[in-house]
């Protein structure tokens, strides 16, 4: 079944923090740690700072039969809309609003709607003679120190489990909800090991919970867990102009479990990839944007991963594009 | 590095290193500079206060530099 989480701050990031790369802004930014395109990162917002974040994950499917009675998963927009606000200079919450676009080939069952809401916490450490909370003032050499955050959220049912086909059925895979929270819990280390280069990391995990849908069956996606290194090279920042250029590559490693539908496990559901993220960041004044595009390129612990058309792991391709501001 | 002003730590001085400016102080008037190298250093701060008594300037400059020698 095909889903996509809101994961990894992120921005950023966070992803589940939506893969929000929280991208650090300002001055201090464009000589401080890099943001990944897409995996959590370990920036929290300043205190009183509010931040405005875009993202467009588009994927495309690899298709294996021609016959068009038989229409398979062609693409997905996945879209989110966020919020944040830094309540304190180590602690910061987001909100999440996703828009899923899953389109199959003709005569197949397309879905668009806005999906679950997500509430996100994120809090802030660093190590400096010893491990604290973020700090409300810091140099461009204290962004140098190691930086830590801890996250955990959860979804709010606000979209649609129950979209039906024109035959009248439910397929959880392609509905715009969940129909009830999925909870997710993550953390990050980033260091900027090199004038130029920041080490960034997160290991993250979701869980959904057991749903009725209205045709009576259960379904209970699998639970969701992330590893994400990324590495962030500034190839250019200019401070009278207040731009900055990363070149950014990630290596990104998911496993799935298996579905479970009326408490079976379903075949071809579940499984291990990894994942390549080659992309750029780039910075000016407070507006930060990151484009990647996103492979698979180890699939083989797929489930009956020959049958898995459509769910992640055999896309073509996935371009992920996000865009934040703090104001 | 702690910067005072008329005896009190200053809040928003700007400090630089070896020419670089690396952010400002605090609340309580403290930054974090790395040192970098061994030999001279040069440590400098400074921060701007807005004149409206004096027709000739619209703001006066405050400065300090501090050179030391450390072993390299």
């Amino acid at each position: 079944m095909k889903k996509l989480m809101l994961i990894g701050l992120a921005f950023a990031a966070p992803a589940v923090l939506a893969h929000h790369g929280v991208a650090g802004v300002g001055a201090a930014s464009l000589e401080g740690p890099g943001a990944p395109v897409e995996s959590a990162t370990s920036a929290t917002l300043p205190q009183g700072g509010v931040f405005g974040y875009l993202k467009l994950d588009n994927a495309r499917f690899k298709t294996f039969d021609a016959n068009p009675a038989n229409p398979e998963s062609k693409y997905a927009n996945y879209w989110i809309a966020g919020l944040g606000y830094g309540f304190k200079p180590w602690l910061s919450a987001y909100v999440f609003l996703p828009y899923h676009d899953k389109t199959d080939e003709a005569g197949g069952f397309t879905t668009r709607g806005f999906a679950d809401v997500s509430v996100i916490g994120q809090i802030g450490f660093k190590y400096d003679q010893g491990l604290r909370l973020m700090p409300e003032n810091e140099t461009a050499d204290d962004l140098e120190d190691w930086r830590f955050t801890l996250f955990g959220g959860s979804s709010i049912p606000t979209g649609n489990p129950n979209l039906r086909d024109a035959q009248g059925n439910i397929d959880p895979g392609k509905s715009t909800g969940f129909g009830k929270p999925s909870f997710s819990i993550g953390a990050t280390a980033t260091k900027v090991f090199a004038p130029r280069w920041t080490l960034n990391t997160e290991l993250s995990h979701l869980r959904f919970q057991n749903y009725r849908y209205a045709d009576g069956n259960t379904t209970r996606f699998g639970a969701e867990y992330r590893a994400n290194a990324a590495l962030n090279y500034r190839a250019f920042s200019d401070l009278d102009r207040r731009l900055r250029i990363d070149l950014v590559a990630e290596a990104q490693y998911l496993r799935l479990e298996r579905d479970q539908t009326n408490g079976v496990g379903q075949r071809a559901t579940g499984g291990s990839i990894g994942y390549v993220v080659p992309g750029v960041r780039v910075y000016w004044n407070k507006v930060t944007a990151g484009f990647g595009i996103k492979k698979a390129v180890w699939t083989a612990r797929l489930n009956e991963g020959g049958e898995q058309q459509g769910a992640e792991g055999k896309e073509r391709y996935r371009l992920v594009f996000s865009m934040s501001r703090l104001f | 590095m702690l910067a005072t002003w008329r005896g009190q730590p200053r809040r928003g001085v700007a400090v630089a290193y070896d020419g670089d400016t690396r952010g400002v102080t605090g609340a309580d008037g403290q930054a974090n500079l790395r040192v970098r190298h061994g030999g001279l250093q040069t440590l400098a701060a400074s921060f701007d206060e807005t004149v409206t008594s004096d027709p000739q300037a619209d703001k006066v400059v405050r400065g300090t530099i501090l050179q030391l020698e450390l072993p390299k």
